[in-house]
């Protein structure tokens, strides 16, 4: 009982001490963001799948900003992403008991999360929602030696990409997935997703000739 | 090689070299250091690889976190493994079946006369019959192939014998516990479905 009651502790205390990109957005990811699967987070997804729903709180406190910030950049629509993000975690809860521990916890989030924004955007397409751009998403953080609409131009350029190319760059720019890991979580081989990712950024790069990023 | 195909070959070394996030070797850097279209494109490839790292910072979410956490809260406990409930059906028919004819003595094997099991031993007496030309079907084979059919019919009294114990064991209440406990785990299964089926048209 006292061994269960501690590991709880131990499982939600680092929720927001361990996140990285919180405490310091602008640092990039060095470090493979799948294989770095903390204990804690191991800890909350073995005692959720043994019964205690509770314990998969801080997963959803670590996870949900940044699944959220995924989809927004998917749908760029503030309130169905929130919507959808919900959906994913309680897809991923549901599913947690057929989750098996040995795969990595985030690319299998980021899965779910993919196909979920992936339907939400067939829906769009098939009622013809058009979306605008959001000054959110074309926020660059300020001093990054870029010009100062670089951010609104990458924008208008990411807005022009298919939906997998766009999550191509989104996984592994924004969330720190290695091109393997990407793949993975797209469903394509890692030789694909660097073939992917290459003519993406050239797609980029060629809507971004009109509109120099350089200071 | 002319200058343009070395070009699109210096190209796609820069292409690959950001995609590993590795620096340009001597080679490549020594071209584009001469050759303005490829410094153009690496300058161009730099400043889009760091407008890309520069990522929206991620805002922290309280109230869409409180949201999802109070919906999980609602969701039914899953602390059974999917495994769990065939393995638990099949254990409690496994312990039912176990107990009902014990308790009533009823002996799982019946009486069989093992004499009867073996007829005329031995099977082959005559090892002389492989040397002749096999143009009838020898005896020793006829009194195994009697012998297998023998064993058959011992056999299938056996589970015939184990099959009406299993059934005459238990009172008949509880065979009418054991359909209730089906039905209800049925019904709570359902019941779950249909809370999902609601949660997710709700949404």
């Amino acid at each position: 009982m006292i061994a269960s009651t501690l590991s709880m502790i131990r499982c939600w205390m680092p929720e927001i001490a361990a996140d990285p990109r919180l405490a310091s957005p602008h640092a990039p990811a060095v470090v493979s963001a799948v294989e770095d699967m903390s204990a804690w987070e191991a800890e909350c997804i073995r005692q959720t799948q043994g019964g205690h729903p509770e314990a998969f709180n801080p997963i959803v406190a670590h996870y949900a900003p940044r699944i959220r910030a995924y989809l927004y950049r998917m749908l760029r629509n503030r309130e169905e992403a929130e919507d959808l993000t919900q959906e994913t975690f309680l897809k991923a809860f549901r599913g947690l008991p057929r989750f098996d521990p040995e795969r990595p916890f985030k690319a299998w989030l980021y899965t779910i999360a993919t196909n979920t924004g992936l339907n939400a955007i067939r829906g769009q397409q098939r009622k013809g929602v058009q979306v605008d751009l959001d000054p959110e998403l074309a926020a660059l953080p300020v001093g990054n030696g870029l010009a100062p609409d670089a951010g609104e131009q990458l924008e208008i350029a990411l807005a022009t990409l298919t939906p997998r190319a766009l999550q191509l760059i989104t996984l592994h720019y924004h969330e720190g997935f290695s091109l393997q890991e990407a793949g993975a979580v797209l469903g394509m081989s890692e030789g694909a997703a660097k073939a992917a990712l290459c003519r993406a950024r050239q797609e980029l790069r060629t809507k971004m000739t009109a509109g120099d990023l350089s200071p | 090689m002319n200058h343009t195909m070395i070009c699109r070959e210096v190209q796609r070394a820069m292409d690959s070299a950001f995609d590993e996030g590795v620096a340009l070797t001597g080679q490549v850097a020594a071209h584009a250091a001469t050759c303005r279209a490829c410094a153009a494109y690496g300058n161009s490839l730099a400043a889009l690889d760091t407008s890309l790292h520069l990522a929206p910072p991620i805002q922290p979410a309280p109230a869409l976190v409180a949201r999802i956490q109070a919906e999980i809260a609602t969701q039914p406990r899953q602390a059974l493994r999917p495994w769990a409930y065939p393995v638990g059906v099949a254990g409690a028919v496994m312990i039912l079946a176990a107990l009902g004819p014990a308790l009533n003595g009823i002996p799982w094997i019946p009486a069989v006369d093992s004499g009867s099991w073996v007829i005329g031993e031995p099977f082959l007496p005559e090892w002389d019959f492989l040397r002749q030309e096999l143009t009838t079907i020898p005896v020793g084979l006829t009194s195994d192939l009697a012998a297998f059919g023998q064993w058959s019919e011992n056999s299938w009294a056996s589970v015939s014998h184990w099959l009406s114990a299993f059934g005459r064991g238990f009172s008949p209440w509880v065979w009418v516990v054991f359909m209730v406990c089906g039905a209800a785990a049925c019904a709570l299964d359902g019941m779950e479905w249909m809370s999902r089926r609601m949660n997710r048209t709700g949404r």
